[in-house]
């Protein structure tokens, strides 16, 4: 089969109706068995979306994760070396993301766990100077000092201010210990093992307007600051909160872009990216030492630094959302800078470089994507094709089918081309593997640590392709400005960072509720990540939530 | 860490001195006095996962599994050609637990359905544990699968699982730990006393929260207060120092490690005492996740490649690996062949061995300990590298007290579900039920 017909048989976009019918998947989402293989943009499937009542969807009461529960603690007790250690292992959602709700649970075990944890960040914290609560120790009149002290504490730790009952029961905990050091102990163990400290706990019972909550003032400030921050609100965020600031889009708008220029926004501005790109593993990940020498902690490190200078870039310097997949530029320190062949920089600190070339484009194919889709010694066409439908693209892929023929039984002395050629000629396999392969054959001049190279076991690599509206490209950096043209880009961004931002998947019908707000949204405008993230905070799935009785 | 949660572990042991050092075997002998009923079974339900290697005839179970055998030939039947007809749920090997073990598939905890062995357990309630899961190897962070799914075999129902003991020491502390009397000084008393404190300020608020929830919150919520509610249960004991309540002494106390035999072996101890000393009747119990990262080579012998199980069950694809990151499979397939039976004919060896001992443990009023039990043990798949769904096999050990056959070989020779085996186990123990999911019928063969 030659890899031009392949290519023509279905190549991203067109491909959705075909994949869906690889294993006939559109018959199972309206049984409910499964909504996530449904399609909203091809013709077959348009009338998904059809008549649709606005439906928002809920995030489940979702525990913090361990980058929020670390960053949460630290900002709490106002400790930024406090570690955590020994949380329970986080759990990641279909679309990459530790911001899951439905599969975050909390077994018996996972809770000892925690309270065992919380047990040693109060006695890291107590072992070092100007612990909270700890002046009312030697207070005249403690009762008074805790009474004075706590509510505070209790504003910032539960998201919302406590009432005078909450704080004398505490202030009961602390005073019933055998000493005052005990008292401190056992009421900071309280506030931070407390439900509202540890779950993302939104108010059902009152803010109902019908099937829709409103998230309160408070609820969104909260939403806010594990969104951008991936830790709870400061003292201002609340105040805002509190004198109906978070009323209107400007407010919410005002504190997004505050909290966007704030050093916190480094854990939105690295996780996002990391998680919604799969690079995020590049810390673990094996490489042979024979092949690749070079792949040591300091090279991935600078992978890792370059992804994500360009999405921070693409959001701080308010450049449009294609620019993640087409910038013609880059960012390097000479470490990678010598991985990458460049001449500059020689400085161990990252600039700004220029691409020349097709050869590169934007953040597809960096070292640091090109690196987590490939395998031990080469690279996976395959993982990388996925990674493009699935998470770049929004086009679900199915799994494949029992007993089909796997790829590691084809020569392995062949170039990957004529070995995914091979493996296609199984028609089981061609249904979905015609969409998949030739995208990520396109990166095949990518080598397992994203170094490029001309030659496959020592032929001739050959990158090309065709879309299916018939661009024809032959180099990497083609096919990632493709891309960026396309509209799909922009809409799959938004849903990913709508999962991440409150904490569940995106799917069915909401993804055609998302569609239509974006192309308001955007009336025929490029829009930027920045306004991306600006409108998304004033959206109605950050806003309000279902309610479920 | 230290279980600051607790009493020190040094004063729990100083509790246990009355037993530790004696010989275990003896110590117990009269402490097995509790009523014997003829309705008295217990359910061991084991499981290995990522399917088998067949190396003959069709007809025939593995021989390297058969070989393990031999010492319990005539206390075992077993099973071939039992169909898994729910892979496709959620990938290529099972449908997840409570699919695989209810007949009805979903790949939604929220539609789990009830699993077989949870019919048997509110049936045979033990003294402790009305059903002791354990999982000796979970996957920490499992990509393909749900986690909640994937690391809990037991459900009994919609969002309901019974969590799996995955730390010997957790274990240990739920059968034995109270069981022991406990000096207690009361300044330690009076501390624990004031920890319980935070335990109740930390109730009261999720009580303020579950208020505020929507029912399908209420289930997140209340899983942390079951948590919270159990802590407090252990410190009120350790505050009372509660007096036995079993009339049994325990094993030797374990700790948490990171040595996969040892903590396996950790829990073949303990299901064995909780089963002599009548704690729980019905145990669930994976040696692993599926698709497991587990490796073998450092506690196998002869071992070659240095591979995870679920890369090893792939032992027809030279060189094959399913993570990048990871090593792969030998180039040569003889090579993986052998290491796939090494390692199957070493779990199989910890299963028969448990068999071996339920077997040498005689019972007051007559017979063995193994008479009582149900010991089923298998995996999801037949041929492993092309992920078979139809040639399961399964072995059966004990006659749950008379209703089931030893020495039977039962091979199917048209399509039946696993679920068929299930439904005949329940059977065997009398529930009231007399279907579940997709069975389609007894295997009568099986029964006496």
């Amino acid at each position: 089969m030659s890899s031009r017909g392949c290519c023509r048989a279905g190549l991203l976009i067109a491909a959705y109706v075909q994949l869906l019918g690889c294993v006939g998947m559109i018959g199972d989402t309206e049984a409910g068995a499964t909504l996530e293989g449904e399609g909203i943009t091809s013709a077959d499937t348009a009338a998904f979306c059809d008549n649709v009542e606005p439906v928002f969807g809920k995030t489940a009461l979702r525990r913090m994760n361990t980058r929020e529960v670390t960053n949460a603690l630290r900002d709490l007790l106002g400790d930024a070396t406090l570690e955590v250690r020994g949380y329970p292992t986080d759990y990641f959602s279909a679309m990459g993301f530790d911001t899951d709700d439905v599969s975050t649970r909390t077994p018996p075990l996972d809770t000892e766990k925690i309270l065992e944890v919380f047990d040693d960040v109060i006695a890291q914290r107590l072992s070092r100077p100007q612990a909270p609560l700890v002046a009312c120790e030697s207070a005249g009149d403690r009762r008074a000092c805790l009474t004075a002290a706590l509510p505070a504490l209790l504003r910032r730790a539960f998201r919302a201010p406590p009432t005078a009952a909450e704080v004398n029961a505490l202030a009961d905990l602390a005073l019933s210990a055998a000493d005052a050091r005990e008292g401190t102990t056992l009421a900071l163990t309280a506030v931070i093992a407390s439900p509202r400290f540890l779950f993302h706990v939104v108010d059902y019972a009152s803010g109902r307007d019908g099937a829709l909550h409103a998230l309160s003032p408070y609820e969104l400030a909260q939403r806010l600051s594990f969104f951008l921050w991936s830790s709870i609100p400061d003292v201002e965020l609340l105040d805002a909160a509190r004198d109906g600031e978070l009323d209107d889009d400007a407010g919410i708008v005002a504190q997004a872009r505050r909290m966007l220029a704030d050093e916190r926004a480094a854990a939105f501005l690295a996780s996002f990216p990391s998680q919604w790109l799969g690079y995020r593993k590049l810390a673990t990940l094996q490489r042979s030492p024979t092949s690749f020498p070079e792949f040591d902690a300091e090279l991935r490190a600078a992978m890792r630094e370059e992804a994500n200078l360009l999405f921070r870039h693409v959001v701080t310097e308010s450049l449009p959302i294609d620019t993640l997949v087409t910038a013609d530029f880059s960012f390097a320190n000479a470490r990678l800078a010598e991985h990458y062949g460049m001449r500059e920089p020689v400085g161990a600190g990252f600039v700004r470089v220029p691409l020349d070339g097709v050869r590169r484009r934007g953040i597809l194919t960096q070292a640091a994507v090109m690196t987590a889709t490939s395998q031990t010694n080469e690279p996976s066409p395959i993982h990388r094709g996925l990674a493009v439908l699935e998470h770049v693209l929004c086009t679900p892929v199915p799994a494949p089918p029992d007993g089909v023929a796997t790829l590691e039984r084809i020569d392995p002395a062949l170039p990957m081309r004529d070995r995914l050629a091979q493996h296609r000629s199984d028609p089981s396999c061609a249904a979905c593997h015609n969409t998949i392969d030739p995208v990520g054959l396109a990166f095949g001049n990518f080598d397992a640590v994203g170094k490029w190279r001309d030659l496959d076991q020592g032929k001739p690599i050959d990158a090309t392709g065709t879309t299916d509206d018939g661009t024809a490209f032959s180099m990497p950096g083609e096919l990632a400005t493709w891309i960026g043209k396309g509209d799909k880009l922009e809409q799959c961004v938004a849903e990913h960072l709508a999962a991440y931002a409150v904490g569940r998947v995106i799917r069915g019908r909401e993804r055609c509720q998302m569609s239509t707000w974006l192309k308001n949204l955007a009336a025929g405008e490029q829009l930027t990540l920045t306004e991306l993230v600006e409108r998304m905070v004033v959206s109605p799935w950050f806003r309000t939530s279902t309610v479920q009785d | 860490m230290k279980r600051s949660w607790e009493i020190e572990r040094r004063t729990f042991l100083r509790g246990l001195g009355v037993c530790v050092g004696l010989p275990l075997l003896d110590l117990m002998q009269p402490a097995i006095a509790r009523a014997q009923t003829a309705a008295t079974r217990r359910l061991v339900w084991i499981y290995t996962p990522n399917g088998i290697m067949p190396d003959g005839p069709s007809d025939r179970p593995p021989s390297y599994l058969e070989n393990t055998l031999t010492d319990v030939q005539a206390d075992v039947s077993t099973v071939l050609g039992l169909t898994n007809q729910y892979q496709n749920v959620s990938g290529s090997h099972f449908a997840y637990w409570a699919p695989f073990l209810s007949g009805q598939p979903t790949n939604q905890p929220s539609a789990a359905a009830k699993t077989f062995d949870q019919y048997i357990a509110p049936l045979q309630r033990g003294a402790t544990l009305e059903t002791t899961s354990i999982n000796a190897y979970p996957d920490p962070s499992p990509y393909l699968y749900n986690a909640i799914q994937a690391n809990n075999p037991s459900w009994r129902g919609a969002d309901q699982y019974v969590p799996a003991y995955t730390n010997p020491a957790d274990l240990y502390t739920k059968l034995f730990g109270n069981g022991v009397p406990v000096e207690v000084d009361t300044r330690l008393a009076d501390q624990l006393a004031r920890r319980r404190g935070v335990l109740h300020y930390v109730m009261d608020d999720v009580r303020k929260v579950r208020a505020m929830a929507g029912a399908d919150d209420r289930v997140r919520i209340d899983e942390y207060l079951e948590g919270v509610n159990e802590m407090d249960g252990r410190l009120r004991a350790q505050i009372e120092g509660t007096p036995t309540q079993t009339n049994c002494a325990a094993p030797d106390p374990v700790v948490a490690s990171q040595n996969y035999p040892q903590r396996l072996q950790s829990f073949y101890d303990m299901v064995y005492y909780a089963l002599r000393c009548d704690l729980t009747r019905v145990v669930t119990f994976l040696h692993a996740s599926e698709n497991t990262s587990l490796y073998h080579r450092s506690f196998v012998p002869g071992l070659v490649t240095n591979t995870t199980w679920h890369v090893n069950s792939h032992y027809m694809s030279p060189g094959y690996t399913d993570d990048p990151s990871l090593p792969s499979n030998s180039t040569d397939e003889s090579t993986n062949r052998a290491d796939y039976a090494r390692i199957l004919a070493w779990h199989n060896t910890r299963i028969v061995d448990f068999v071996k001992r339920l077997k040498a443990t005689a019972l007051p009023g007559g017979g063995t300990l193994l008479d009582e039990c149900c010991v089923a043990w298998g995996t999801c798949l037949g041929e492993s590298t092309g992920h078979d769904r139809t040639g399961l096999f399964w072995t059966l050990a004990g006659t749950a007290n008379g209703a089931l056959r030893k020495g039977a070989r039962i091979r199917a020779t048209s399509p039946a579900q696993i679920s068929n085996l299930w439904l005949t186990i329940m059977r065997a123990f009398g529930t009231p039920a007399t279907s579940l999911g997709d069975a389609s019928s007894v295997i009568s063969g099986l029964l006496a």
